[in-house]
C-alpha cells in the first residue's frame, strides 16, 4: 500500500466522518419519509381532500377518476433531498478541512481525506436513493392494495376491457431508468460542490450554484452549436446520443469527475491554515 | 532538529511578518517562544509544523519539509493550539479513532495524565469546559511521545493546581530525542521549565539563547544600582539588570529580561557578548 494511501488510515478518516455526523446520517431515512408524506398529503392535492374534506369527493367514482388523472411522477424531486442532506451532512467536515489545525496536523493524507469524504458521500446519496426506492416501492404496493382492483373495475364499467393506467399515477414506481439519470447528475455535481467548499471561503453555497449553472448552459450551448443541421427538419427529438456517441459521453464524464477531484484534492493538500 | 534558514513570511505583502530569519532549534530543549501580541508566535509555530508555508527561505523539521505534510512527519508532530478544536464526541472515542495514528501512542500515560488533570475519561468533549478540553489535549499531546511538541498558550484555562500538574508532567516529559517549543505570555507559569529563549521582534528572531548564556552575562538583583542595564519598578522595590562581571549566579527572571527587551530596543545591544544574537 502506497503511502498516499492506507486502508488503516482511511478507515479511520472514514471513522472520524461516521463519528460525527452519524445522528445527521441516521435521521436521512426518516426525512425521505417525512418528504413523501409531504408530497402525498400537501394540502390541496387528492389525498389530503379524502381525509380532510371528504366533501371533494362525494363518491367513489370521482376519487378513482381523481386518483387515475393525477399525476405523481413528480416525487422523483424528492431524489433532490438527499444532495441537500449529504451538503448538510458534510458542511461542517469542509469547515473543518480549511480551519482546524488539529485536522490538519492528524496524520492522515488528503489523498485518504478525499477518498473518505467521497465515499462518505456516496455512501448518503446510496442510503437516500434506496431509502427513496424502498418508499417509492412500499406506497405504489399499498395503493395498488388499496385502490387497484376498483380502479379495474371502474375502466372495465366504462367498457375499458384492456386498460391503460398512466405511468405518472400512483399505481407505477419511478422507472429505475430516471432514478439512475437522476443519480449520475448528482454525482456530476458532487466534485463541485467539494471544489466551491474548499475555493470560495465566503459564499461557497451560492457561487457553487452559479458554476453549476455556468457549466450546463456552456454544455447545453456546446450540445446545440454540435448539433447536426439536417436534424432541425427532423420530426424525432434529438437525443445526445445522436450528437455524441455513448461511449464518448461516458469517457468524457469520468474524465471530468477524475479531473475535478483532483483539483480538489491539490487544492486540499496546498491549503494554509 | 529544526532548520530555519532565511525564513520570510508574509499574509499580504506589505505587511511582513518574518524577514530573513534562520535558526537551529535541538533536541533535548524546552524553547520558550515570546513576543508581544501580533509579533507572529503562532505564525512561527505554524510555518514549523507546516500549516503555513514560507514566502522566502525553508524550513526542515527532523529532516521533512513541513510543508509537504508527509503522514511520517505528522506522526511525530502534535501542536496544542491555543483554541481547543476537539471534536464533540467522548474522550474514549477521541483516543479509539486517533491514538492508533501516532506510532508511539501510550494509551495508560493518558489515562495518567487525566486522572492528575482530575478529567473523568467517561466525560464527552463537548459537555467540558475550555480548561478541561485543554487538559484533554495536553494529556493527548504527551501520549502521543512525539519527537516534536508545539504548545500555544499551554496554560491559558487551566487551574491553579493543573498549572503545578503541567510543570511536572513537562518536566518528566523532556527528553534528549524531543524537542518542545511553548509560546505563552503567562510566564510565570513556565519560567522554570523553559532552558531556551526565543524572541521575536521587529520582523526577526530578536533574541535566541540558552538561558545558561544568558545567565554568564546578566544578574539579577533588587534595590537601587544606578549601573543596572534595565530597571523595574514593582511593590516591594526596584529590580534591575546587571551586567554579570563576576559569574555569580541569580535566578533569572525571563518576565523582567523579557520587559527589558521590549521596553528598551537597544537593550539587546548593550549586553557585552552578544555572540548568539541575531545580526
Amino acid at each position: 500500500m502506497s503511502k498516499k494511501l492506507h486502508i488503516s488510515r482511511l478507515k479511520i478518516a472514514m471513522k472520524e466522518l461516521f463519528q460525527s455526523y452519524k445522528l445527521l446520517l441516521y435521521t436521512m431515512p426518516l426525512f425521505i419519509l417525512f418528504f413523501f408524506a409531504v408530497l402525498y398529503f400537501v394540502p390541496g392535492g387528492i389525498f389530503y381532500n379524502r381525509l380532510f374534506n371528504p366533501a371533494a369527493f362525494p363518491n367513489q367514482e370521482l376519487w378513482i377518476q381523481a386518483l387515475l388523472s393525477t399525476r405523481f411522477d413528480e416525487r422523483i424531486f424528492i431524489l433532490l433531498l438527499p444532495i441537500a442532506y449529504t451538503m448538510i451532512l458534510t458542511w461542517r467536515h469542509f469547515e473543518v478541512l480549511n480551519k482546524s489545525e488539529r485536522i490538519n496536523l492528524t496524520p492522515i493524507t488528503y489523498l485518504e481525506r478525499t477518498v473518505a469524504i467521497t465515499l462518505f458521500c456516496v455512501a448518503g446519496l446510496l442510503l437516500g436513493t434506496l431509502c427513496f426506492i424502498l418508499y417509492d416501492h412500499i406506497s405504489v404496493w399499498w395503493f395498488k392494495h388499496l385502490y387497484y382492483e376498483q380502479v379495474l373495475h371502474y375502466l372495465e364499467q366504462q367498457g375499458d376491457l384492456y386498460p391503460s393506467i398512466g405511468k405518472s399515477t400512483v399505481f407505477f414506481t419511478i422507472p429505475i431508468w430516471n432514478i439512475g439519470m437522476i443519480s449520475i447528475v448528482v454525482l456530476s455535481l458532487m466534485p463541485l460542490y467539494f471544489l466551491s467548499r474548499v475555493f470560495f471561503k465566503k459564499y461557497s453555497v451560492f457561487l457553487f450554484w452559479v458554476l453549476m449553472v455556468g457549466i450546463w448552459i456552456m454544455l447545453f450551448s456546446a450540445l446545440y452549436s454540435l448539433r447536426p443541421q439536417v436534424v432541425s427538419a427532423n420530426i424525432f427529438p434529438i437525443r445526445l446520443q445522436q450528437v455524441i456517441p455513448v461511449i464518448i459521453s461516458t469517457i468524457l464524464y469520468i474524465v471530468y469527475w477524475c479531473l475535478a477531484m483532483a483539483t480538489f484534492y491539490h487544492k486540499l493538500k496546498e491549503k494554509e491554515i | 532538529m529544526i532548520a530555519i534558514n532565511n525564513l520570510s513570511f508574509h499574509y499580504k505583502k506589505d505587511m511582513t511578518i518574518f524577514d530573513n530569519i534562520s535558526a537551529t532549534l535541538s533536541p533535548g530543549h524546552i524553547y520558550g517562544l515570546l513576543g508581544l501580541n501580533g509579533v507572529g508566535k503562532t505564525t512561527f509555530l505554524k510555518l514549523i509544523c507546516g500549516l503555513l508555508f514560507p514566502k522566502t527561505g525553508t524550513v526542515k523539521t527532523n529532516g521533512f519539509s513541513p510543508s509537504t505534510r508527509e503522514v511520517t512527519f505528522l506522526s511525530d508532530v502534535y501542536f496544542v493550539t491555543d483554541e481547543v478544536d476537539l471534536p464533540p464526541w467522548t474522550i474514549s472515542n477521541f483516543l479509539d479513532i486517533y491514538g492508533s495514528l501516532y506510532p508511539k501512542f501510550d494509551r495508560s500515560y493518558f489515562e495518567d495524565i487525566l486522572i492528575a488533570f482530575q478529567v473523568n475519561r467517561r466525560e464527552k468533549i463537548k459537555s467540558l469546559s475550555y480548561g478541561q478540553r485543554k487538559k484533554v489535549n495536553i494529556a493527548f499531546a504527551l501520549a502521543t511521545n512525539t519527537s516534536l511538541l508545539l504548545m500555544d498558550e499551554p496554560t491559558n484555562g487551566l487551574d491553579i493546581p493543573s498549572k503545578t500538574q503541567f510543570r511536572k508532567l513537562m518536566a518528566r516529559h523532556v527528553s534528549p530525542d524531543r524537542t518542545i517549543i511553548i509560546s505563552t505570555h503567562q510566564i510565570r507559569d513556565i519560567h522554570q521549565l523553559i532552558d531556551h529563549l526565543l524572541i521575536l521582534q521587529n520582523y526577526t528572531l530578536a533574541l535566541d539563547a540558552s538561558i545558561d548564556e544568558l545567565d554568564k552575562q546578566i544578574k539579577f538583583r533588587q534595590g537601587t544600582y544606578p549601573e543596572a542595564l534595565y530597571t523595574e519598578s514593582r511593590p516591594n522595590g526596584d529590580v534591575n539588570i546587571l551586567a554579570n562581571t563576576n559569574g555569580e549566579e541569580t535566578p533569572f527572571d525571563i518576565e523582567l529580561f523579557f520587559n527589558a527587551i521590549s521596553n528598551h530596543p537597544g537593550f539587546l545591544k548593550q549586553l557585552s557578548n552578544a555572540k548568539y544574537l541575531q545580526p
